[in-house]
This record gives C-alpha cells, structure tokens and sequence, in this order.
C-alpha cells in the first residue's frame, strides 16, 4: 500500500472494502445458497468489462448526465462535483488513466505485465462464444482503460497476475448495466476462456448494492470467485466490480502456486479500496 | 496458529497451551505442551456443551474410538479425560497440512503419491472398521500429511453402524461433499456401513487427485443431491486409477470395494508399475517395506518443504518451563516462515460439527485455515483478538463475546445483515394480541396445576410479508390450543407473539427479548431472509430452538446458528423442479432466465441454480439480468424471445413480475411462465390481473385444502377462524406441533431449550405438509419432496400437488 489510499481520508475505505470483499468471499466460499459453485467465469486477459456490451444489445437508455436516469435516484455515498465528472473522451481517459492502478500501486513486489495496459479506445467483451476479446469502446462508454501487473515466480511460487480496471461511462444508467452484465456472464457461460488455453469457471457471484451488506462505500459492487484454469494448474481467481457514479473499476486477481486465498483477497481488497479512494478523490465531491 | 485470548486458560490439566489451532462449534483445539514435553493437539469440550450430557457422551464416545483405533495412518490418542468439568482429549501433534490446504496450495498429488494416501488411508480404515466402528466423516480437512504418509484424525462422529444413540433416523451428520449416497439420504444408522467410508475415501482420493472435490462445492443441499443423483466428475484422474476410483464411487454400497482390498490393489499396482518403470526399488510400498522408505517423495517437494519448516517451528516452540505465554516473532522477522508452522493442522485438528462457510467443501472454496491469518501483514492485523478463523483484516463489532461462536458470530458480522446498532423501530410486543378465545383456555389451563411452558411467535404481522407471518401465528396457536385442550397434555402452553413488521433490526431486538424471558423454549419465525437473518444470532446466543417456516435463503442454515432450524426447502433447491417441469410438462426447447437485481440474492440464487442445473445437463437457456434501473420489461422480453427462449423463468419480485407478465401477454406469448415462491402473492396477482392467467409457481408450500393429510387441519382452522387456512398456516402448525411432541417426550426436569433443541433435531416428525427431519446444519434433509407446483387460474392461485421430481 505505497499508493495514496488512506492518504487523504485517513483509513477510509479501504478498510471497510476489505472486510466486504472477504466477506464476500467468505460468503461465496461456502454457503451462498445462491450459487452452486458451477456457474462459470468472467474475466479477461486484463479484465477491463464489457461496459455496455451487454449481451441483450437492450437499449441502455439514454439517460443523461450523471444522475440515475429514469428509476428512483438512489442514496450514494459519494456526490461527486458534476464539473469533475468527464463528458468528453479525452477527461475519462484522463480520469482512467490517473486512477487505474500501476504495479507499484499494488504493493513493492509487483511489476508491469507485458503489454501492461489495453490497447487503447477498447473494452472487454465476452464474446457468444464465451471467449474474452477486445471490442471498440461501444456507445456509452467514453473511456475504459486495464493495467495488469503481476508479482513474478520467485522462491518456488508461481506468477500472480492482476489487473485494474477503470471503464468511464457516459450516464449511471451504463455504468450499472454493466454490473448486470457481469452477473449474466457466469449464466451464459459456464466457462469462459481468457485467452488461449486459459479459462475462467465456475463462478460464483454475490451482489451488494449500497447500504446492503457492508457496502458503504460504492454504489454498487459485484464480487465473483471461481477458478483460473491454465494447463493442468488450477488457481482461484477473484473478480470484483464496483461501481461508484458513471464509473465502473475493476480488479482481477489469478491465484499462483504458493498463494493463499486470503493473500489473494487481501492484494484485491486493497487495490479495490485504493483505486475507490482515487476516483474520488479526482471527482472531489464531498462524501 | 492464533494466540491464546486472555479468556484462555494458561494450562489444561498439566498442559501447558501455547495457542489455538483451531475452534469449532463444541470446542477450542490447542497447541499444548504435554507433562512431559510432547507437544499435543488438545481438544476441550465448551463448559456450555459439557453440561449437556448429549455432547459430552458424544466427546466420550470420540475418546472411546480413539482409544480403540491404533494405526500407523491414524493420528495418535496420548491422553484424555472426557469426565473433567471441561472434558479434553489430546492427540499427538502433526506439524503437517490438512490434505485440502496441501492440495488447495499446491495442487494434486501424483499418482504415486495418490497411491500412497489410498493405500494408508484404506489401512486405516480397516482398523477403524475392524474396531466396529464406521469413521463418516473422511474428508481432505481430516487428512494431515507428514512426510512418512497420511494421519487420519478426528472421530468426532464415527459409531457404530447400528448405534443409534447419537443421531436419530433421517439426519444427515458428516461433511457435505464427501458423504456417500446413504449418508447424504439422510439413511437410518444401520444404512451406514464401512462401505460408505470407501465412498468418502473415493471421494477425499478424487479431491487429492484432481483439486476438486468430485460432487462440485458450493449450495450443501446441491452437494448431497448431486452425490446422491449425479456422477462424479472425475476428469484429470490418473487413468490407471480411475477404475478403483470409480468402484469406490458407486451408488450401491455393496459393489464398492472393502478397504483391506483397496489397500491391496493400490498398493500392488503401484509396485508393479513401479517395477515396470524400473523404479521398483524406491517404489516398495509392499506390505512389510519400512515405511519411510516406501513412503520418501510422495509429496510435492512444496509440502515436504512446508512440513519440514513447521516441524522446525515447532522445535522452537516454548518448553514446559517457560513461563511467558507464547510470544510470536514480529511479522516480518526472519522467522515469519516458520510462524506458521503450529497453524499447521488448520481445520483438521477442529472437529467443528458444524463447519461454517469457511470449512465449507474444502477445494473450491476460498476457504481460509488458520494458517492464513498470519499471512496478513501487520496493518491487517485485528488490534484485538479476533475470531478464531477469520482472515478479514477488519476487526468487526461485538467482539466481546470471545466465546466460539466467535467464528460464527464473525460470518453473520462479515455477511454484513446482522443489525448490531439496537435502535428504534416499528414493533411492538404483541402480547397484548391475546384478544382470542385460545388465550383464555390457556389462563384456564394455568390455574390447574400443570407446568406452564411458552412458545413464541416471530413474524411479520404487520409488514409486507404479514399474510405469511399471521398466518404462521394462527398455525401456531390452532397446534397450541389442541395441546391444550388435550386431557394428558404434560404441560399447558402459553403463546407469546412478536411482530417485527418486516424490520431487522426491529427483529434482532425482539429476538434478544424472547431469548432473554426464560419461559421461552421455542420460537417458531422470523418470516423472511432479512428478518432471519437478523435475529438468528440472537437466538444463537440463548440456544433458544427456533423453527423457520418460509424463509429461503440456504445461507441461513449454514453459518452456524446452533439453535436454528429451517423447516422449508431452501430456494436454491427449487430450480431442480423449475427445470424438470420446463423440460417435461412444458416442453420447452430453450428456457429464458430473467433475473431481476431488486430481488437481490433470492433472484442471484433461483437464477444461477437453475443455470447450473441446465448447463450441467447441458440444455439450451438464455439468461438476462435486469438493473434496478430499468424497468423497460419490454425490451426484456424482447431480447429473451428474440434468442430464441421459448419459456421465461422469471426471478424476482411481485411487483416487476407484474410488469414481465404485462410484456409476455403483449407479445401474445404461449410460452412457460413460471417463477418462484415470491411469485405466490396476492400483490401479482392484484398487480397483473388478467396477465398473471396461466403463470405456474414452484413453491415450498401446500393448499391446506386440498392436500389429504391435511384436511383435519383445514376443517379446524376454518372452525377456529373462519376462513380457510392461508399459505403457511399447515407448515408453521406442523413445525408446532412437532415442537411440542419433542417437548412433551421430555422428562418434566429436562424441559430445557438445548434438550428441545436436539430432541427436535435429531428427532423425525411427519407432519400433515410433509415429512421433517433435519441435518447437522438444522437444515431440511433434501429428500426430493417439499416442493409444490401452484398455477394462476381464474385469478386465483391453484394449487396443482407436489412439483415434478423427474421431467
């Protein structure tokens, strides 16, 4: 944590994020009445979303601005100041890329992947092949950037990649479609593959939209566990989506040979907190 | 390993601890250095479960076997005293991991390695089952490994295959995930044969050979359908293996084979093939070889290595003298490595009966073993002890209570539902309710001189869901009033009601109130998830016995609460009937899934369950999650038909079901409507109207009116209220009524809320709904009933009889 989480408000967040995402995982781990543990994966070589890809192609209606648009607005716990909010391209990118965690945001063993970020002006899309790929940033997404680091194989461990994720949306309304994407995936497709021989599965999804569970902090989050499968390997892999305003932020964790879940939740947890306590600080509304 | 909390002793009969393996829910295990310097894992009954002569029976029984069971492959008994006010048994301690840490870490073993587990644990086996006793509980958390082979431990419910005193017929009682057919059925004692612990070994070698285990993990209720209705999934299992693996796997007992021959073959194969690989020399596993030989290498050098660092730990583990509680090197010394060493058994030394969410199926999961507590750094560090097995960083509210339910108190805290802030809110004690004739039988009845006995009623009576909860009170108070006016009733009941109006935190406070009035000893409620949810721990706290009746969320049984008991089939359980009537009676080719995120986790759990089911057939389904945001169910149903779904299965709430119906009616659509028990409510019908016509609902709940067994039941409450019996009125009179038969078989002294509580769950009672009977969780024994199909017709709701079990 030699990044500027817990800088500016003390221990805010992140602390809160963490005890959410473990429990969340905790939840996820065991009981979940919900999921069954067979659902499928997500993920992407970078795991930036699929922002408005949404598989329905449903309308993401035009809402304007960044309140909700249409339904009820809903309490927050963040009023961004709406000058800061980006409308054009070139601000989300700057936003993006000022919030998008770099390795050394992750923690001092980390290091930059190669490539280390998304090909420009793209997100990720799971494709109805239930492959991750790249697509040109869809209407309603202004800017969508992935960093992805990884702490090198070192005294028999193996490499644990990460990515972070940040998706500018043009309204609320594509933001939070993209949470609902990402909980359709794992029901569209129980396997999803990464890249070549890579695969994501059985996913298991929980929900928290603000004020439910722990979340105090975003407006809404989605944490999926499930396994990273390459080769004969078999590895967690950890998803969690959060949303705060238009903006969606992502963190992908790829568990490695001498990991342990709870390391891996804690690497996610903490980037999560940290890229929150980012993006707010650049949309500097009081909270 | 943990530190010692301040409310732990400094030393248990002569043994000197020196930290906390584990905890479960009837015990701490410790780290303890012995008399005479041996370091022991040491096990301690609760004082609270020492005083219940059903747990400290148990706690004997498991030193018994223990005693009787002596291998090389099962973890060594070196003293115990279960007649001790604090009854305690030690072991020796093995510095090595759980199987399910080693493999969940470092993945699956090799075949020679597989080989070597196999053959030890099957020896083993043999002479559990030789000393006439069944183990029942094998799973990867009860596999130590050291470097000379596997260490069976824990026999915390091993018996007797027709020793019935422990459990009684129907209970499920072992690990989920790795019981056999007959376990997971819920068979009587004397189904439960040495046969199905060759099940659980084919189980626990699948898990060590492929990461996972071989029934999937997740939803318990799902695991022990599948283990005993599907294959297991053995893909990556060494070929030559798969063959015993699959014997070992079989549905019926009798074609598995026994141990003494699993051993044989395991270990035979094993050296011919060596042999054949000209490898023989290293690889005489041969009966007779020494076994450090026979065993060196059977482990990836990743856990050889981990074993060796703890040991080395443990070396520098204080000795008897020292006086100083143990004092943990700084994180980041040099020594950090080692400092989890003693951690080492993880949950394999805990024999938690009830394992919460983390204990879950030990491959998949993202479980968390002690071990992981200390791989935070300092920062993540709870500032105060923390629960026994968390690895949040955040030390959550109520840590007062250091007892350990800790570890369960924890999950609920984590889980985030739990109301901690007591505050205000909109209910009111109902007692005041006692404006009906039952309550002045009752004051009658309490002049004679029979003891008086309450059970309470929690619900919504005045909420959203107050047609559930009223109904539940007036099913409670019709069961009440017949035991009343029963000439040998035993005892006379009072009724207590508590309304929470559908508010948790309200619910978490009347919970604590009926848990602190000692006249309570059963409480029938709350009425949904949340108010559960909240309430649960409350009652936990008390062992005050509650019985749900309509709440869903399998969540609720799983994290620990010991004194709740749900009596519905959880949510997650129902897709199995949506799918088989979509496929059969519907016919549907492709089924949609629409999932509605305002329904929160009631519409993630039927979805993904129902997905899951499909997929694994596999069988064509198209899913669309729908925002809160939007409610342009149109364009919903647009996109669902338009790929192709020619029926919709909607999950979620009345409200916007309403609104789904509106767009499939527009469209004319002739498909499958069909959606869950929120569904069954008067507000889609009143919000639908003619739309709701024709949509089906697959629902944990009968007509009282129409189902035979019940018609007694109807004619009363019509008598009793004038109306007839609503939705849940039978199921909360049966789940009543089976409270107070427990109760009344009851010596007059031992009417106490933990004897109520086992003797109810342990118990088996056939009601007018259905057939109760629960598992080591408090949860429904799956048994394939309990789910009912309801259609709209007319405008009103018909109930069309229990719901298809095949398609």
């Amino acid at each position: 944590m030699d990044d500027n989480s817990g800088v500016h408000r003390g221990t805010w967040p992140w602390k809160r994020v963490a005890a959410s995402v473990a429990a969340s995982a905790l939840v996820l781990g065991g009981c979940s009445g919900a999921d069954h543990g067979e659902a499928d994966g997500k993920g992407s070589a970078g795991a930036s979303t699929s922002a408005a890809a949404t598989s329905s192609g449903s309308p993401s209606a035009d809402g304007s601005g960044s309140s909700s648009a249409g339904g009820t607005p809903s309490p927050s716990p963040f009023r961004a100041d709406p000058a800061k909010v980006p409308k054009t391209r070139s601000r989300a990118e700057t936003l993006a890329a000022a919030v998008a965690l770099k390795p050394q945001g992750w923690g001092a063993d980390f290091q930059a992947q190669g490539p280390a970020v998304s090909t420009p002006r793209t997100v990720a899309v799971l494709d109805t092949q239930c492959r991750w790929e790249r697509h040109e940033l869809p209407k309603g997404v202004l800017a969508s950037l992935s960093r992805y680091s990884e702490i090198p194989a070192a005294d028999g461990k193996g490499v644990v990649k990460v990515s972070a994720a940040v998706t500018v949306h043009t309204t609320v309304r594509d933001a939070d479609q993209q949470l609902a994407t990402t909980l359709e995936e794992p029901l569209r497709c129980r396997q999803q593959e990464v890249r070549t021989d890579e695969w994501i599965s059985q996913l298991i999804s929980t929900a928290t939209p603000y004020g439910q569970g722990n979340n105090t902090y975003s407006d809404d989050q989605v944490v999926e566990i499930g396994k990273y499968l390459t080769g004969k390997s078999r590895q967690t892999y950890g998803w969690y989506v959060t949303r705060l305003g238009t903006v969606t932020l992502s963190v992908s964790v790829k568990g490695a040979k001498g990991y342990s879940d709870s390391e891996l939740t804690t690497y996610a947890s903490n980037a999560n907190a940290a890229m929150l306590t980012r993006l707010e600080s650049e949309l500097g509304g009081d909270s | 390993m943990e530190p010692l909390r301040s409310s732990d002793p400094a030393r248990i009969a002569d043994h000197r601890l020196l930290g906390r393996l584990g905890a479960g829910g009837m015990g701490v295990v410790y780290l303890a250095r012995s008399p005479g310097g041996a370091l022991v894992a040491l096990k301690v009954l609760l004082a609270e479960y020492a005083e219940e002569p059903g747990f400290k029976e148990r706690f004997r029984r498991e030193v018994e076997v223990a005693r009787r069971v002596t291998s090389p492959s099962v973890v060594a008994l070196v003293d115990a005293d279960p007649d001790a006010e604090a009854p305690w048994l030690a072991t020796a301690f093995v510095p090595g991991p759980s199987l399910a840490e080693a493999v969940t870490a470092y993945g699956p073993l090799s075949e020679r390695g597989l080989r070597l587990l196999g053959a030890r644990l099957a020896e083993a086996l043999g002479e559990v089952h030789r000393a006439g006793l069944v183990h029942r509980d094998l799973k990867p958390g009860n596999v130590l490994l050291a470097h000379d082979g596997p260490r069976l431990i824990d026999f915390g419910i091993a018996r007797a295959p027709e020793d019935r005193t422990l459990t009684a017929t129907g209970i499920v009682v072992g690990t989920p995930g790795y019981l056999s057919p007959e376990q997971a059925g819920g068979r009587s004692g004397d189904g439960i044969g040495p046969a199905s612990d060759v099940f659980s070994l084919g189980c626990v070698l699948a898990f060590a050979a492929t990461g996972r285990a071989p029934f999937g993990s997740g939803a318990v209720d799902a695991l022990l359908f599948r283990a005993v209705h599907d294959p297991a999934d053995l893909e990556g299992v060494p070929a030559r293996l798969l063959g015993v693996l699959e014997r070992c796997l079989d549905k019926d007992p009798a074609r598995r084979p026994d141990v003494g021959a699993l051993a044989r073959e395991l270990t035979a194969q094993g050296a011919a093939q060596g042999a054949a690989q000209g490898a023989g020399a290293e690889e005489a596993a041969a009966e007779g070889a020494p076994r450090d030989e026979g065993a060196e290498g059977w482990l990836p050098e990743a856990v050889a290595r981990l074993i060796a660092e703890r040991s080395a730990a443990a070396l520098a583990l204080p000795d008897i003298e020292d006086t100083l509680a143990p004092v943990e090197p700084a994180p980041g010394s040099p020594s950090e490595p080692a400092l989890g060493s003693p951690s080492a058994p993880g949950p394999g030394h805990t024999s938690d009966p009830t394992p919460g969410p983390l204990s879950g199926p030990a491959s998949g999961s993202p479980s968390v073993t002690p071990s992981d507590v200390l791989s935070g750094t300092p920062a993540d560090t709870p500032p105060t002890p923390g629960p026994a097995q968390s690895d949040t960083p955040e030390t959550l509210a109520e840590t007062k209570d250091s007892r350990p339910a800790d570890r369960r108190r924890f999950l609920l805290l984590a889980g985030g539902v739990v109301a901690v802030a007591a505050g205000g809110g909109g209910a009111w004690w109902a007692a005041a309710r006692d404006d009906d004739p039952g309550d002045s039988k009752t004051s009658a009845a309490v002049s004679s001189r029979r003891p008086v006995h309450t059970l309470a009623l929690h619900g919504d009576l005045s909420g959203p869901q107050r047609a559930t909860g009223r109904a539940q009170e007036r099913g409670l108070r019709l069961a009440v009033e017949e035991f009343n006016a029963r000439g040998d009733a035993p005892f006379t009941v009072k009724v207590t009601s508590v309304d929470d109006g559908g508010d948790p935190v309200a619910s978490a406070r009347l919970a604590a109130r009926l848990t602190d009035d000692r006249a309570v000893l059963g409480v029938v409620g709350p009425t949904t998830d949340e108010t559960a949810q909240a309430a649960l721990a409350k009652y936990d706290a008390g062992l005050l016995p509650v019985i749900g009746v309509s709440p869903g969320s399998t969540a609720l049984s799983y994290q620990g609460f010991r004194s709740f008991l749900n009596a519905r089939l959880p949510d997650a359980v129902l897709p199995v009937y949506v799918s088989n009537y979509l496929r059969g009676q519907a016919r549907s080719r492709k089924i949609g899934i629409v999932v509605d995120r305002p329904a929160g986790s009631y519409g993630t759990t039927l979805a993904s369950s129902l997905a899951n089911t499909l997929n694994n057939i596999p069988y064509p389904s198209v899913p669309e999650v729908v925002s809160a945001m939007r409610s342009d169910f149109g364009n919903v149903v647009d996109t669902v038909l338009s790929a192709g779904a020619d029926s919709v299965f909607f999950a979620g709430l009345p409200d916007r079901g309403a609104l789904v119906a509106a767009s499939l009616k527009e469209r004319a659509f002739k498909g499958a409507r069909i959606s869950g028990p929120a569904l069954l409510d008067e507000r889609f019908l009143t919000q639908a109207q003619k739309n709701a016509e024709g949509w089906v609902m697959v629902a944990p709940v009968i007509d009282a009116t129409r189902k035979p067994e019940a018609k007694a039941f109807a004619t009363a409450y019509r008598k009793r209220f004038k109306q007839a019996p609503p939705r849940y009125a039978a199921e909360a009179y049966d789940v009543t009524t089976m409270l107070l038969k427990a109760l009344a078989g009851l010596p007059s002294k031992n009417r106490t809320r933990q004897n109520l509580l086992q003797a109810v769950k342990s118990g088996k009672y056939t009601g007018i709904t259905k057939a109760f009977a629960f598992d080591q969780y408090g949860a429904m024994v799956i048994d394939g009933t309990g789910g009912y199909l309801w259609r709209v017709d007319r405008g009103e709701f018909v109930y069309d009889g229990p719901a298809p079990l095949t398609v």
